[in-house]
């Protein structure tokens, strides 16, 4: 029992001459690890580490397609300060993320809490149908739903006519545009936090809500007693994940509106991808881009952090 | 759940019909237009349900009228390719983050998390310049590295999870004692029971890399290297006569196998889902 | 010979989480053919000596040697050992078979007929020859349990090595497997370490336990040694159930080397021969008996005796557990189960000088036995019958 309590860190290491290892000890006790790991290391230098510290270092010249530019300080910063279009699309892209990622958010759950009410095999096959829209490639989606809302061709045009009405034409004018990309974007990606949502729901024990049910609770207090704690990790994955991904999506509103009429409906993503490959200039395209980057990055704190919290990295 | 009433289950039914309508009509609206003839497809008076005026022509005229053999060749090649590359780099990787440990793993495996949320098109600008330095823009191997980075997160997120859940605790130190090296454990007995998940990796990379459509649209443009994905929206962009059922043929071509398949696997995987990254 | 000692055996887990000494200076010699039970509450260190004795654990300091020669770098398949896992780690995907001759295909040369005389021995020792073509995942947690031993029987190695084997079956299932694990090893006399936390199961199997706490070795020692003679108040403590009884004392002498102990509502008088050899600064002590000890006893003499109000009487069929109040802390006794006082009734307690344990409030080691007092040092006997 005479334990010598209260030893430092340092004591130990000096007792046992753990300071004294050097690298090469480090790496004969760890060598299969980083035998394994060392393909995906090679494979996030070459194509995730180099790359964006070379973006970075990018926007302090003035680079452009096969030319390497010369260092300009923070012109590039100067220039997107003064630029509206920028502002425009920064601000359209935060209306147009925060649109899509609650609306996914809120379908995702009534969709998961819907299909966790049916009986097994109606649950898979219902839940495939009901989930499809997510698998689609998202350029897909743009030209599906371009055609879905096609004042002369569409369905919902149509559908209109059906009732002697005459539809505002989806894709133009200054507001629906921006009605269509959210509904469709959302329709393309509202299945991701079903999916997670239904996971969640699915790992919930059914003792709790029978205990819920014993003392008396009715089904409004069960949801909310037990249903609703066990979606707070979820939640905030999803919130966090979709933030992230709604920010550089991409494909979808390329193909839908292309980001105008004009600029009408221009996104960060697709003004970074005019910038650098219309315009051909690297530097500033990476600069918009870098309002991207410490956008989605926020959202990837706080993933990190609520996955962290939950100790379960995998969700 | 408990005692359901006949008014709740109306009303779950028709939350569940609104919800399947909304997901499944606009996939309808392309299916309709491209089993039309090409006249029917942009009348004003064909209706709802046009049964009377269906053909399978357009999906003929998919191969005949515009060079889609050579489109979905090149996406069939550059998402396997894309498969197995990253397949290489993830199984090892994925391995590693959930089995074993070492000074770093913790480091490395964050900033796996933050790749899998960096906005894809900023990073295209760096990796544009330097498989421009490397000769690699409008190539098909270009193309196939950039799929490789882009479905490797995804892979490892997917492999790892199946790591740390699916493979029996021990199980490798049971190995070492019977006799196996730690390379050996590993191809002689996790690789073996791995292979469900491999395979369902595979496809999921492999529909993922066949879906994608920013990189090969920054990486190319020559027609010769299209994949289907790009070909459609060159050809929606272009200012030939539209045959718009012949184009939406082409779109359920694009459409269906991701589908089909994913939903047909979508029990086995459930939330692994989680790695997909859009864009 | 298949002698193993360990030699100032350390492990220091050193990583960004911190630096933790999870085994210190673990000194042990254990004989060729010996039974040794490690035991202790989880985190003491038990698995991870096993996991060093493996070679599944690196070694921090200190050595390890098999048969005389040091295994500290050998790889796990080179050591001569077999593990049986508390998750039993079957391959899923080979037979029963297949699992148990796994090993022998792998490190020996010997042909398939010789193997498969050998799995077949032993799958009849385990008694599951039926299930040799099965997978595992069609067997029962206690047929895995038999398939995971069957496939160390097989390799016929120098040490077994068990991590908390029993730990995932139900209580009745698990006394099965304890007898019946102590059959083989009687039978097959290769030695064995074997880590559980349940002391009754370490008392029941071992021919030495060895007690672990915080990384530190607490005693090694025969059953009826750790039983009757704790090295510590853990020791007692950790060993025997309902676990010893803690009261604190000091000592009173008078004129004759006896004295009395005196705590909060007790006092009992002790014999020269019990604390005539303790030092005068020791006069804070802690006094230990065990509740299996103590008899409820009227007319007890009250120099020898302890008031306590009974709380609860617990019935378990065989004897009864009675927990008592004493000053405000609990009390336990167990006693036949024809005593059964009532709930609130103040009794008289006695016990034995005999059973009593006097230990070092300041640092729990134990300073003298009432038995090793009366029975000097005649070397307890070497015994596999159960303590209790």
């Amino acid at each position: 029992m005479a334990q010598e309590q209260g030893r430092t860190a340092d004591q130990i290491r000096e007792r046992y001459g753990i300071g004294e290892r050097t690298l090469t000890d480090r790496i004969k006790d760890n060598w299969v690890g980083y035998l394994f790991i060392i393909p995906t290391f090679i494979a996030f230098t070459g194509l995730f580490y180099f790359p964006i510290a070379r973006g970075v270092f990018m926007t302090f010249t003035n680079a452009s397609l096969g030319v390497t530019g010369e260092f300009i300080g923070l012109d590039n910063y100067a220039w997107l300060l003064t630029n509206d279009l920028f502002f425009y699309s920064f601000g359209w892209t935060i209306v147009f993320v925060f649109g899509t990622t609650f609306t996914q958010l809120g379908l995702g759950v009534v969709a998961a809490l819907l299909l966790n009410e049916l009986r097994e095999v109606a649950k898979d096959w219902v839940g495939v149908l009901i989930m499809s829209p997510y698998f689609s490639a998202p350029l897909a989606g743009g030209v599906i739903w371009m055609w879905f809302l096609d004042s002369n061709f569409g369905f919902v045009p149509k559908l209109f006519g059906l009732f002697g009405l005459t539809a505002p034409s989806f894709l133009a004018g200054d507001f629906w545009p921006f009605v269509s990309l959210i509904v469709a974007q959302t329709w393309h990606d509202y299945a991701y936090s079903a999916i997670i949502y239904a996971a969640a729901i699915v790992s919930i024990p059914s003792e709790q809500y029978e205990a819920a049910a014993l003392s008396g609770a009715g089904r409004l207090r069960r949801f909310r007693d037990v249903t609703l704690p066990h979606l707070l990790i979820p939640t905030i994955v999803i919130l966090s994940l979709r933030t992230a991904w709604n920010i550089a999506e991409f494909s979808q509103p390329f193909a839908l509106t292309g980001g105008g009429p004009g600029t009408q409906t221009m996104l960060m993503s697709i003004l970074t991808y005019r910038v650098a490959f219309v315009n051909t200039n690297f530097a500033r395209a990476y600069t918009i881009g870098m309002a991207m980057v410490v956008l989605s990055m926020s959202a990837a704190v706080i993933y990190v952090k609520a996955i962290d919290q939950e100790d379960d990295l995998y969700v | 759940m408990l005692n359901p009433t006949k008014r709740d289950r109306a009303l779950l039914y028709a939350g569940i019909i609104a919800f399947a309508l909304f997901a499944v009509v606009p996939y309808y609206w392309i299916l309709r237009t491209s089993i039309l003839t090409n006249f029917a497809a942009i009348s004003p008076d064909t209706g709802f349900l046009p049964l009377g005026e269906l053909t399978l022509d357009p999906y003929f005229a998919v191969w005949a009228d515009f060079a889609f053999p050579l489109y979905f060749r090149n996406s069939i090649i550059v998402a396997f390719g894309a498969t197995l590359i990253s397949l290489f780099f993830a199984i090892p990787g994925a391995y590693a983050f959930a089995r074993l440990d070492f000074p770093g793993r913790q480091a490395l495996f964050y900033t796996a998390v933050f790749t899998i949320m960096f906005p894809w098109i900023v990073l295209t600008i760096p990796v544009y310049e330097v498989f421009y330095f490397l000769n690699l823009v409008n190539t098909l191997p270009g193309i196939v590295i950039a799929l490789s980075i882009f479905v490797l997160p995804q892979n490892i997120w997917l492999l790892q999870g199946f790591f740390r859940q699916g493979i029996p605790e021990n199980i490798e130190e049971a190995a070492l004692i019977d006799g196996h090296n730690e390379l050996t454990a590993f191809m002689r007995i996790v690789l073996p029971l791995s292979a469900p998940a491999i395979g369902a990796a595979a496809l999921f990379a492999f529909l993922t890399a066949w879906n994608n459509f920013l990189w090969v649209f920054v990486l190319t443009s020559d027609e010769g290297v299209r994949t289907a994905t790009v070909a459609i929206h060159y050809i929606l962009g272009s200012d030939v006569l539209r045959e718009w059922n012949t184009l939406m043929a082409s779109v359920v071509l694009l459409v269906a196998p991701p589908v089909i398949f994913y939903g047909l696997s979508r029990r086995y995987l459930g939330e692994g889902l989680g790695g997909s990254p859009g864009g | 010979m298949a002698q193993l000692e360990l030699d100032k055996v350390t492990k220091v887990f050193d990583d960004s989480s911190g630096t933790i000494v999870a085994v210190e200076e673990l000194d042990l010699d254990i004989d060729d053919g010996e039974f040794v039970v490690f035991v202790g509450p989880s985190g003491c260190g038990k698995s991870t000596t096993l996991r060093m004795v493996s070679g599944l654990e690196t070694i921090t300091d200190g050595e390890i040697r098999l048969g005389g020669e040091r295994i500290n770098e050998q790889s796990p398949k080179d050591r001569d050992i077999a593990m049986v896992f508390q998750s039993y780690a079957l391959y899923p995907h080979k037979t029963v078979r297949g699992n148990m001759a796994y090993g022998l295909q792998l490190s020996t040369d010997l042909d398939d007929q010789e193997i498969n005389r050998r799995v077949e021995e032993a799958a009849d020792m385990m008694g599951i020859e039926d299930l040799l073509d099965k997978k595992p995942a069609s067997l029962s947690g206690g047929q895995q349990q038999r398939v995971a031993t069957g496939r160390a029987i097989v390799r016929e190695p120098a040490v077994f090595l068990f991590d908390e084997p029993l730990s995932n079956l139900d209580a009745k299932l698990r006394k099965h497997m304890r007898t019946e694990l102590a059959r083989i090893h009687s039978e097959v006399g290769i030695t064995t370490i074997y880590v559980t936390h349940d002391q009754e199961e370490a008392m029941t199997m071992a021919d030495r336990i060895v007690i672990l706490n915080d990384g530190r070795l607490q005693q090694v020692g025969t059953p009826k040694e750790v039983y009757y003679e704790p090295n510590n108040r853990f020791v007692a403590d950790f060993i025997g159930s309902p676990s010893m009884n803690f009261l604190d004392v000091k000592l009173d002498r008078d004129g004759t080397g006896s004295g009395t102990l005196v705590g909060d509502e007790v006092s009992y008088k002790v014999s020269d021969g019990m604390v005539g050899n303790l030092d005068d600064a020791s006069s804070d002590l802690v006094l230990g008996v065990r509740p299996e000890n103590i008899r409820i006893e009227a007319g007890a003499p009250p120099e020898k005796s302890i008031e306590a109000t009974v709380d609860v009487v617990e019935v378990i069929g065989s004897d009864n557990f009675i927990y008592l109040d004493l000053a405000g802390q609990e009390f336990r006794v167990r006693t036949p189960s024809e005593i059964e006082p009532e709930e609130d009734e103040t009794v008289t307690l006695t016990f034995d000088e005999e059973n009593v344990h006097l230990f070092d409030a300041r640092t729990g080691d134990a300073l003298v036995h009432g038995r090793s007092q009366a029975s000097v040092s005649a070397p307890p006997e070497q015994s596999d019958t159960a303590a209790d």
